[in-house]
């Protein structure tokens, strides 16, 4: 499988009356062509920022991206016109995705429109095929959003995305808003649409359940930078790093007879404003030394593909 | 799901298909038309004109040839309130569309371009904003001299910064929002995403509070006319007449009541207008 | 506490509750007569997705339902042997906060914003224990300590803690009078997973050393897995299945239940597609009298689904199900 995009040391940092906002702190890693990876982290661990760095909803701050093996860091207008119509976003809220004044058709032809590939009957008859393949049914067709429910919309958000035919899209929580079953129809649809046209996700996501069920590999984020890299099934199967082990192990499991024992974490979440250096992690770490404080934790390959930063990685799991 | 008919949410359209189904709306609505109507046609309906003299009908209180009665140099009082109608309301129509497209403008371009322009702007509007409105429009008035079009300009001066500020807020909820981050990722040019993105969900809160301003606006403008400042006589603005009444308020409060009487009605027409418009618009009271 | 409690009732008993309330020109028919008990000391996982009445359902016990919308409420809700529905204000005013707490979902809009965390605690204590300022600060203090918030944050205003933190704040307050009952609606929807573990660790733990009785609401059935003794299965203002958290994990009964189970993505196997459940939740301003309000969707709908509504059947002592289907077992 050929790189899809590449992923160097990017980085994206806000500025605010605090201090720096670290949202995004040397991230490095790359997805191939028709896999599916998801980014895993709790809120306000950065993942959102990075989704958005990548299709350049957000600039970086430093670092590079390379997309088909070109380098797409700096884009000038021409450019970025030509690679948004390669990278779109699937949001979370479909409450406040969909511009409230305009009706599920204007919503889906709007790109198509912008694109100019298509004019008159043809661009409608474009748009009645899209929403016909996300499932919205033909009565829902001339109605406003708020006049739909969450999948529905949800429906919609997606038809927009997929309207001209990307290569790559950044589903960022599209089913943390619905409904189990809802969820379900979701996630049904991304898959098929992924078979369908050979679609790339960048999933991100704060649901693990999820993310196993969808993803071929997973990043797991804390606070802007990676903490553990691996393809899904190893993952799930083996968990070298500190923090994935609780995260992991705090996923609420049906399963009434085997309740696993959480490990519990001391403390929250610290902040992202001007971090100390050292494994961020550190702090509600229950392995945490001295050398841990210590700049500099690379991500180590540990198995086949499987990456940790964790400078204890080895005598915690006794390798 | 509500089966109510597929308008653009916040649209003038349908804010109208609500309105006509709000009973005090509707009253309101009924005065303010009918008002006007009558405004325009009192030259021929009415045997009297509005500056002809009865020097023998002077202070005539109300009666069946006289119903609102008359006033000092014996006018006929009802046919100078109807025929004041048109410039009170106009007044209030005007100033406010003129303070309200200036105020929507520059809080438009405060809230999109941000940092420099948006503090500039937004400071000398302060500037205006220090002073109390209705001072800032006698100051204005007292500068420009009396006359229609200038009470206009001062009534509607008053009204930019209330609307800009509204409308920078508006803005920078709206850029905010995940369809705006949704245009731009669909390939959408800046204009675009402003014109029909940006300012058509910015200004829909705004009819709201425009529509409560015209009341405001008219009676500003009546004051302004009571003190001298606006429109002048003979030309019967409501606050001009109530301006001259004063002096005979205890011997013939007739002549001060019917005046204040239509500037009430008048503001509670808009209100009542206004009020609709609110319920239609607020998210809360819809699914 | 319950000295008025006679040994044949238990603890909470609610009989065929139905409450309706006005949204615009429909009726909304948010709970369609719902029974249900809690024995003292036990949890009651109330389950289902959104809209389906869960959240009314609590707000009925504490009668906080906001009184102009509300159309029609029905039913027998019996506390500790004391009838809720018609107390008088005063009568009950002494039982919430005391007896009965609330912990609401989302704990930014829960706290008063310029108020201390320790006051807002001591608050509550003052006011149902008649203790004096001084003396409630400390009980305060000792509730923060309890819920892992060091003693010296206590003066600190909600703004300056974390979701997790402001969420314990508000478990704080609903556990600082030591009620009987405790109702959590979605206590840990808003949190992340691991503050999620800790905080539901906590109530586990609160729970067990105070011997609350509570009432779980939520929509993840992970977290009932671990928290709950009974479930309570919520669909369209009624409960479709109820039963023990084994009846209702092993042995799902109601092809709704078997649906939400199957629209899960679960950890624990590997399934290429999920069974949604097809279709979309119930309009909540139809009321279903004649029919099964599943029946829509449901993949084994028969004709008398559509026809006659189903009556709760005990397929096993204490699993109960409202569907046509169960007779057959």
């Amino acid at each position: 499988m050929a790189a899809l995009l590449e992923v160097e040391h990017l980085k994206k940092y806000f500025p605010t009356g605090r201090g720096t906002v670290h949202a995004v702190d040397d991230v490095s890693f790359t997805i191939n062509e028709g896999e599916t990876m998801g980014l895993v982290g709790e809120s306000g661990c950065g993942k959102s920022t990075l989704g958005r760095t990548c299709i350049h909803l957000l600039e970086s701050t430093e670092g590079k991206l390379l997309f088909q093996g070109e380098d797409v860091t700096h884009l000038n207008k021409k450019q970025l016109a030509e690679f948004r119509k390669k990278v779109q976003i699937i949001f979370q809220d479909p409450f406040s995705s969909l511009n409230p004044r305009m009706t599920i058709r204007d919503t889906v032809i709007e790109p198509l429109m912008l694109s100019r590939q298509f004019e008159g009957a043809q661009l409608e008859k474009e748009a009645e095929n899209l929403m016909d393949l996300v499932g919205i049914e033909r009565r829902f067709y001339n109605s406003y959003p708020h006049e739909l429910d969450g999948g529905r919309r949800q429906r919609a958000g997606v038809a927009r995305a997929i309207s001209l035919k990307p290569k790559f899209v950044v589903c960022d929580e599209p089913v943390s808003a619905l409904d189990v079953s809802i969820q379900a129809q979701i996630l049904n649809l991304l898959m098929d649409l992924q078979d369908e046209f050979h679609l790339t996700y960048m999933f991100v996501t704060h649901d693990l359940s999820v993310v196993r069920h969808i993803s071929s590999k997973i990043c797991v984020m804390y606070l802007g930078q990676m903490v553990e890299v691996a393809p899904t099934k190893e993952l799930f199967d083996k968990q070298y790093h500190p923090y994935t082990k609780a995260l992991l192990s705090a996923i609420p499991s049906i399963d009434i007879h085997h309740q696993q024992k959480r490990i519990m974490l001391k403390g929250e979440i610290t902040s992202p404003i001007n971090p100390k250096p050292g494994c961020r992690f550190a702090p509600r770490c229950l392995y945490a030394t001295d050398e841990c404080r210590k700049p500099d934790q690379p991500l180590v390959e540990v198995g086949p593909d499987h990456f940790v930063s964790c400078c204890r990685v080895k005598e915690i799991n006794n390798l | 799901m509500k089966s109510r008919a597929s308008d653009k949410p916040g649209s003038l359209a349908y804010v109208g298909k609500y309105l006509l189904h709000s009973p005090s709306a509707m009253v309101g609505l009924c005065f303010l038309v009918g008002i006007m109507i009558l405004s325009f046609l009192t030259p021929f309906i009415f045997k009297y004109g509005f500056r002809e003299l009865n020097i023998r009908a002077q202070y005539s209180t109300p009666t069946l040839e006289h119903p609102f009665g008359c006033d000092e140099v014996g006018r006929d009082i009802m046919v100078r309130v109807l025929y004041g109608a048109k410039y009170t309301i106009s007044i209030g129509i005007f100033a406010t569309a003129g303070g309200g497209l200036m105020g929507v403008i520059l809080g438009a371009i405060a809230g999109y371009r941000g940092g420099l322009v948006d503090s500039f702007i937004m400071r000398f509007l302060d500037v205006f904003q220090s002073f109390p409105a209705i001072l800032l429009a006698i100051a204005i008035a007292a500068v420009l001299g009396p006359g229609y079009w200038k009470v206009i300009l001062a009534c509607g001066i008053t009204g930019i910064p209330g609307y800009a500020r509204m409308m920078r807020a508006n803005i920078l909820t709206v850029r905010g929002s995940e369809y705006i981050e949704a245009a731009k990722s669909i390939g959408c040019k800046e204009s675009r995403v402003v014109v029909k993105h940006v300012i058509p969900n910015a200004f829909s809160p705004m009819i709201v509070s425009l529509a409560m301003g015209v009341a405001n606006a008219g009676l500003a403008a009546s004051s302004l006319s009571f003190l001298g400042f606006g429109v002048v006589p003979p030309t019967p603005e409501w606050g001009s007449m109530l301006s001259t009444a004063r002096t005979y308020i205890l011997e013939h409060p007739h002549m001060v009541i019917f005046p204040g009487l239509f500037i009430m009605l008048t503001v509670l027409s808009f209100n009542l207008v206004g009020d609709a418009i609110r319920d239609a618009l607020d998210p809360k009271l819809r699914d | 506490m319950s000295e008025h409690a006679t040994p044949k009732e238990a603890f909470l008993d609610i009989r065929d509750l139905k409450v309706e309330y006005k949204l615009g020109k429909d009726t909304i028919y948010a709970v369609n007569g719902v029974s249900f008990q809690v024995e003292k000391g036990t949890t009651l996982g109330l389950v289902g997705e959104t809209g389906a009445g869960k959240t009314t359902i609590a707000k009925a016990i504490l009668r906080i339902l906001p009184d102009h919308s509300l159309k029609m409420m029905d039913g027998v809700v019996k506390f500790d042997g004391e009838d809720i529905l018609n107390m008088p204000d005063e009568q009950l005013r002494r039982i919430r906060g005391r007896r009965i707490s609330m912990i609401f979902q989302d704990p930014m809009t829960a706290l008063n914003p310029v108020m201390p965390v320790v006051d807002q605690i001591a608050e509550g204590i003052a006011l149902h224990q008649n203790k004096s300022k001084q003396d409630a600060r400390i009980a305060a203090i000792k509730m923060l300590e309890m819920v892992g918030i060091s003693s010296d944050r206590a003066g600190e205003y909600p703004h300056q803690f974390s979701g997790g933190m402001k969420q314990r704040v508000v478990i704080a307050i609903a556990l600082a009078c030591n009620p009987d009952l405790l109702i959590a609606d979605e206590p840990t929807t808003a949190l992340d997973v691991t503050i999620q573990a800790q905080v539901l660790e906590l109530i586990g733990n609160l729970r067990d050393e105070l011997g609350t009785s509570m009432i779980l609401i939520t929509h993840d059935l992970g977290v009932v897995a671990g928290t709950c003794d009974n479930v309570a299965v919520v669909y369209a203002g009624e409960i479709i299945e109820y039963g023990t958290k084994e009846d209702i994990f092993d042995h799902p009964t109601h092809p709704y239940t078997i649906g939400l189970f199957g629209a899960l993505p679960d950890l624990s196997k590997d399934v290429k597609r999920l069974s949604p459940i097809a279709g979309l939740p119930p309009d909540p301003s139809v009321e279903y009298t004649g029919s099964c309000p599943f029946a829509p969707r449901c993949p084994k709908a028969t004709e008398a689904c559509t026809k006659e509504k189903p009556v709760d059947i005990e397929i096993t002592p204490g699993h109960l199900v409202r569907c046509h289907l169960a007779k057959e077992k």
